[in-house]
């Protein structure tokens, strides 16, 4: 393996994400309402499962509007956080144009530029 | 009625035969094609709330205070590999646009033996404010158009300099006509 | 396969680094590889009774998380970093033997184009041969293989340029 693919190597070893992400992903999951316990099989119709389904389905009503509270707060943080990124590098390009336009003004010295032109 | 009326009415007039809003132009899209590397930034009003909201730091307090005002940030920026990978027709269309007498070039550049050019135009409201900035950045390997859409004081220019290296910019006051100045 | 909180969790934990590190190297920031990494633990879940096996689960995240980073990019419609030194790390885990220099080499895989990014990070990360990449992100293996060599080529170039100086 030669020197650049060592250093891509090391450079791209897997990481852990943050401390607590599958916890996390567990409490979401039980926001969201997705059902965890395990599956034990019983005839589809018989009268507990009924009166079970109809509990769950109160319960998923109720759990739903929160998750999709939750829901939205969190996608309008991630949609706001990649516009401010966004907001930034675009004003961070539009510096770097001005500054070579200003340099081209100062470098060129009013050669072939338009009246009024100043920077 | 005086010249300076006639003028007022005629950019009354005029502005109305003019789109509002800048187009980027659909040709540009063929040019991320070709380019090695492309920037392609579009930010409406709505964005922009939504990212000013999220700047609470210290370091942001100025980017935040400019952004809040603006209906709009849009950035094209196209890197090639090879020189001659696109031409002055694909910028046409934008400078077609900015000959309307909404806008004004401030600044033209041309470096013939570079073959780069610079041009800044800022289009001014009706109390002569700035409310608009374009810049076309056209090197032989990289083309960049950016359109600041809304209010801008030069002094929200200056204030970024720290951050995002933006320069001092004097932008020439434009002659006011003299029966707006009478109180 | 039995689904229970547990179990799952179990699973979780044992391809959470793969998953957050294809997402991360890929886009270069750690938030939006986490939120994209949870949303493909939460399709895993519903997918898992149609998945065979454990290596048939590795192949089926790897695909998903790659694909979901790529579209990502797309709808942001952000293709290149200006300064890459602006780019910001993660917070890390790794104690790095030269943190300075692989943040760079981090950098620079993160300005190659999106294909070639993804390409590059399942070689070196996962260690995926060019026809196994190739099935992930939808290539054909010649494809694969001369966006690898190029990628590589160029990546040597801004390397030297960076170091100021040869890397074989």
């Amino acid at each position: 393996m030669n020197q650049m693919d060592e250093k891509l190597k090391r450079a791209l070893r897997r990481r852990n994400p943050s401390t607590g992400f599958a916890d996390r992903l567990l409490a979401r999951m039980a926001v969201d309402g997705i059902d965890m316990t395990p599956r034990i099989e019983r005839p589809k119709w018989s009268w507990p499962t009924l009166r079970w389904a109809a509990i769950v389905t109160v319960i998923a009503i109720t759990v739903t509007g929160i998750s999709y509270r939750v829901h939205v707060h969190r996608s309008q943080e991630a949609e706001a956080r990649i516009a401010k990124q966004q907001v930034m590098l675009a004003l961070r390009i539009t510096g770097a144009k001005l500054r070579i336009a200003r340099d081209k003004v100062k470098a060129v010295g009013g050669e072939q530029t338009t009246p009024g032109d100043t920077l | 009625m005086n010249r300076i009326g006639v003028s007022l009415a005629l950019l009354i007039l005029t502005a109305g035969a003019w789109p509002q809003q800048l187009k980027m132009p659909v040709n540009l899209d063929r040019l991320a094609a070709k380019a090695s590397e492309t920037t392609d930034i579009t930010l409406n009003g709505r964005m922009l709330q939504l990212a000013a909201k999220f700047m609470n730091d210290q370091d942001d307090a100025e980017a935040r205070s400019l952004v809040k005002k603006l209906r709009g940030i849009y950035v094209r920026s196209f890197q090639f590999e090879d020189e001659g990978e696109y031409s002055d027709s694909d910028i046409e269309s934008v400078r077609s646009q900015l000959r309307s007498p909404l806008w004004e070039k401030i600044v033209g550049v041309r470096s013939k033996r570079e073959g780069e050019n610079a041009e800044i135009y800022f289009k001014g409201d009706a109390s002569n404010q700035i409310d608009g900035l374009v810049i076309i950045a056209a090197d032989p390997k990289e083309l960049t158009i950016i359109h600041i859409d809304g209010p801008l004081d030069p002094s929200d220019l200056e204030k970024l300099g720290g951050d995002f290296g933006v320069p001092r910019v004097h932008i020439p006051a434009k002659p006011k006509p003299a029966k707006a100045d009478a109180p | 396969m039995t689904q229970n909180a547990g179990r799952f969790a179990e699973l979780v934990r044992e391809h959470q680094a793969m998953v957050f590190s294809i997402a991360f190297h890929f886009l270069h920031d750690s938030a939006v590889a986490e939120e994209l990494s949870q949303d493909v633990f939460l399709s895993l879940y519903r997918e898992l009774p149609r998945l065979e096996s454990p290596s048939h689960v590795k192949f089926w995240l790897r695909k998903v998380i790659s694909h979901r980073a790529m579209d990502y990019m797309r709808t942001i419609r952000r293709r290149r970093e200006l300064a890459l030194e602006q780019i910001p790390e993660p917070i890390g885990d790794a104690k790095l033997a030269d943190p300075l220099l692989e943040a760079s080499v981090r950098k620079l895989v993160a300005s190659l184009p999106h294909q070639a990014r993804m390409i590059v990070v399942l070689r070196y990360q996962e260690d995926m041969e060019p026809h196994e990449i190739g099935k992930v992100v939808g290539l054909p293996t010649a494809t694969v293989k001369s966006r690898l060599h190029r990628s590589l080529a160029v990546l040597r170039g801004k390397a030297e340029r960076l170091m100021g100086g040869p890397i074989r």
